[in-house]
């Protein structure tokens, strides 16, 4: 609702006051049409993303298309074992973390793999490093690293019809500045003592995130500038919480420093980026962790049993296709998460059930994000979770049986929720909340900030057996209803703030005129 | 009414946006520009008056911190070449490396980059050593084009000539007053060759790799301030952990206010479970068209032999909540 006020400047004379009116009235006018201008922008952008995705030929994402693209001609023989110590640039926070391992273990000269210069397969790095107490072959096909590997810009290496244990008490991890190809293969951790994956150690829940605690395990983690195409493999056993990409299989990218050394190279690199396809992930920290990185793919995968989240990309990547993957029983957290200004990213037709959290969250400014045909069902937490984050759409999902409400919008603007069928979930169908949260000692506002606002419109959906309410809403979140069909609902269907405009938003939503004045008095969401 | 209202936002907008302004000039109080200027003025004049290391000083003030005026990378490079000039290792690393990412007028000067950065190792760099190793391994520089750029500088430093000044604008005042320390360079030069001779036939890729090992580790040793990170990083989880085991605490003892609050929250905990097992097949039943579809659709992207069945789904997801 905009006032239209006629200043009384406006009729006295003066010229300084009538300038003064007219660029007060020129503000208001100019901030109007920016706001505005901003909304089709965003709500073209995910209409266009909703069509493309529609339309995908999905021929191109496969199994078998990922093994055509991996190199069969091994070439080059630039591979060494130096000492770790010399490769300050590949994060020395994540040699640091090792050391606990390597003093442990009485290793005073930890080394490192360098593969460089060259495409190689397992098989090559063997015969180059030719020394079993580095890379042991344990039969046909399975090998047991007792270093890290680091692959340079100038390498691929290729991993394929392989197994590779990668010894937890070596503290061995792979990175990767150049080309990752893995198909039809496991990568593990190993406990060489126990011959398996090793147990993870007894950490109470309330501390798996704090830093430190963990003794660090294997991973994986492609720095700048690398790509990474797996399919159709097992990773099991990785990760721990460290300070920088040591959750699993993490695709991370820092920010640029201005340092004359070879960090300076590195860093610029462009994000980094790959295609997981078909591919299973468990007991891993997190299944998939990702940090400023662009156009990542992860499709049919399957992610259960992962410590705290199954799918996490965070903190500015952009355009990721999460879709088509199934995520269950994540232990502590959610089961698809974009935290921290992923935008522009699209969730779809996944299906994400009995997850310790919720089935999939959109956290801290991740914008124009679409969530659609997705089936989140008996998750601990909410089906669908918009917190803090503006500019989404949220079309075409199953949200049932979830332990808390189908779909969950907390300090969030301009999200567009239709043609979802949520159906019995055990608080509200759906709730619109504002939430004062500057008190959550773990957020840093100047990196997240948030506003106190939010609003959402329902278009098209199906509200039914939803056991506290259809629909709710706290502390003047914002709601807009048309067009849904409501069933059977808890004691009332609509909750919290909204039930005493229940009969208004009955008519709003058969697309009445609201003309009275308790009907005015539900505020109007601006769609996207 | 309304117009005074009116000046006084408009009145407070402009305050707020002078004022930050100013704050985003105001660097310095009078007295530390005074300061900074005296430091600046005390360390050109050492400069001038020949003392290579202040070149160096110069180099890593203008870089790293904030001077009043903060210098150009022309600048820079001048105050590099100086004390590269008198041989110093640490202005040789930087000036490598300059090159090497391609900046300046030798922007596809990879081999003087080379040259200068064996200098370095050569006069004692143990991290111009070290990133000599790196290089072809991560930028692909050849080692052929390695072992070459190595010759030269020994053969340059072993003149006293550390700069190739036809491709550096060097400091005519600083050539002029190098007479004592060309005699040192070319001394390191040739200490330098003496160790390498007596290391055996190996090419200077694999004389390099021996050098400071134990230096590099006794660097990457220090973990001081990895502790105070995990020490930051802690803070705020900590703080949270111990809000959690208060509300714990309150659990386990409760007043009665808690009391009726758990109650309820169990109560309804209970209830919303019972409701979802009482429902349990009808609803499975219910979405069963649609999970078929889902899946149908994952299995798409994976392999024959990695389906995932329905069945197995379904028995899954009927164990919880």
């Amino acid at each position: 609702m905009i006032i239209v006020m006629k200043p009384k400047c406006l009729t006295r004379g003066g010229s300084i006051r009538l300038f003064s009116c007219i660029f007060f009235v020129a503000t208001v006018f100019f901030s109007a049409s920016v706001i505005c201008a901003q909304q089709v922008d965003h709500t073209d952008k995910l209409k266009a993303m909703l069509s493309d995705y529609q339309n995908m030929d999905w021929s191109q994402y496969t199994v078998e298309e990922v093994r055509q693209r991996i190199p069969t001609k091994m070439q080059g023989s630039d591979v060494e074992s130096l000492l770790s110590a010399r490769l300050y640039f590949i994060g020395s926070q994540n040699i640091q973390e090792m050391k606990e391992v390597w003093q442990a273990q009485g290793i005073t000269h930890p080394k490192t793999i360098v593969v460089a210069n060259g495409v190689y397969s397992v098989a090559d790095l063997h015969r180059l490093i030719n020394d079993d107490s580095v890379i042991e072959q344990v039969k046909d096909g399975t090998y047991l690293f007792r270093q890290s590997i680091y692959v340079a810009p100038t390498a691929s290496l290729v991993i394929r019809n392989a197994s590779i244990r990668l010894s937890i008490h070596h503290g061995v991890f792979l990175a990767v500045d150049g080309q990752l190809f893995v198909a039809d293969t496991i990568i593990t951790s190993w406990d060489e003592y126990a011959g398996n994956e090793g147990e993870r150690e007894n950490i109470r829940n309330n501390e798996l995130l704090l830093y430190g605690r963990q003794t660090p395990r294997p991973y994986i983690i492609m720095n700048e500038g690398s790509q990474i195409y797996m399919a159709n493999s097992r990773v099991t056993g990785l990760g721990y919480k460290g300070q920088r990409g040591t959750f699993g299989l993490s695709i991370s990218k820092r920010p640029p420093v201005v340092t004359h050394r070879l960090h300076g190279y590195i860093r610029i690199r462009a994000k980094p980026t790959g295609w997981l396809i078909g591919n299973t992930f468990t007991n891993n920290f997190f299944g998939f962790y990702s940090n400023q990185a662009d156009d990542v793919v992860l499709l049919g995968n399957v992610y259960y049993d992962n410590i705290i989240y199954n799918i996490d990309p965070h903190d500015y990547s952009n355009r990721l296709l999460i879709a088509r993957n199934l995520t269950y029983n994540a232990q502590q957290a959610h089961g698809i998460i974009i935290s921290r200004e992923v935008n522009d990213s699209i969730i779809a037709e996944n299906i994400s059930f009995s997850n310790y959290g919720s089935g999939i969250m959109l956290d801290r400014n991740s914008n124009n994000t679409l969530v659609y045909s997705n089936l989140t069902i008996g998750n601990g937490g909410d089906g669908i979770a918009v917190f803090e984050s503006d500019y989404n759409l949220v079309s075409d999902n199953i949200t049932a049986r979830n332990m808390r409400n189908g779909i969950y919008i907390r300090n969030s603007d301009h999200i567009n929720i239709r043609n979802n069928f949520i159906f019995r979930n055990s608080y509200s169908g759906a709730e619109t909340a504002v939430v004062d949260i500057d008190k959550l000692e773990t957020r840093d506002f100047k990196l997240d900030p948030y506003h106190k606002s939010a609003s959402a419109l329902y278009e098209n959906n199906q509200f039914e057996s939803n056991q506290n309410a259809a629909m709710t809403a706290k502390n003047k979140g914002v709601v807009t209803v048309k067009n849904n069909q409501f069933y059977n609902s808890g004691p009332i269907f609509f909750g919290g703030e909204l039930a005493p405009f229940a009969e208004s938003l009955w008519r709003q939503n058969d697309g009445d005129e609201l003309t009275t004045d308790v009907d005015l008095m539900i505020r109007q969401a601006i769609t996207p | 009414m309304r117009y005074i209202l009116l000046m006084l936002v408009l009145s407070m907008l402009i305050y707020s946006s002078v004022s930050l302004a100013a704050k985003v000039s105001k660097q310095y109080t009078t007295e530390e520009r005074l300061l900074e200027q005296t430091k600046l003025a005390v360390i050109e004049e050492l400069a001038e008056m020949g003392n290579n290391s202040a070149y160096i000083v110069l180099a890593k003030m203008g870089e790293n911190r904030p001077f009043v005026t903060p210098p150009s990378e022309g600048q820079l490079i001048r105050w590099y070449t100086s004390s590269a000039q008198g041989g110093n290792p640490h202005a040789l690393l930087w000036l490598g490396h300059y090159f090497l990412h391609g900046k300046g007028s030798n922007a596809d000067s990879e081999y003087d980059a080379l040259v200068l950065l064996a200098s370095a190792a050569i006069l004692g760099s143990i991290k111009a050593a070290n990133d000599l190793v790196l290089i072809p391994k991560v930028l692909g520089a050849s080692y052929a084009q390695l072992e070459e750029a190595f010759y030269d500088a020994i053969q340059r430093l072993s003149k006293g000539q550390v700069v190739n000044c036809s491709r550096l604008t060097c400091s005519p005042e600083v050539s002029q007053q190098s007479h004592f320390a060309s005699e040192k360079i070319s001394q390191k030069a040739e200490i330098f060759r003496d160790n390498w001779a007596q290391f055996g036939d190996v090419n200077a890729y694999q004389y390099l790799k021996s050098l400071g090992a134990e230096r590099l580790l006794a660097q990457s040793n220090n973990i001081s301030a990895l502790t105070e990170n995990i020490r930051i990083q802690n803070a705020g989880k900590l703080r949270k952990n111990e809000r959690l085991a208060e509300e714990k605490r309150l659990a386990e003892s409760p007043d009665w206010e808690m009391q009726t609050y758990l109650d309820r929250l169990s109560g309804r905990k209970s209830s919303a479970q019972d409701a979802l097992r009482h429902y349990k097949d009808q609803d499975f039943a219910r979405l069963e068209k649609d999970i078929r579809h889902t899946i149908n659709l994952i299995n798409f992207h994976r392999d024959p032999d990695a389906q995932i069945s329905y069945e197995d789904v379904l028995q899954k997801m009927k164990k919880a909540p």
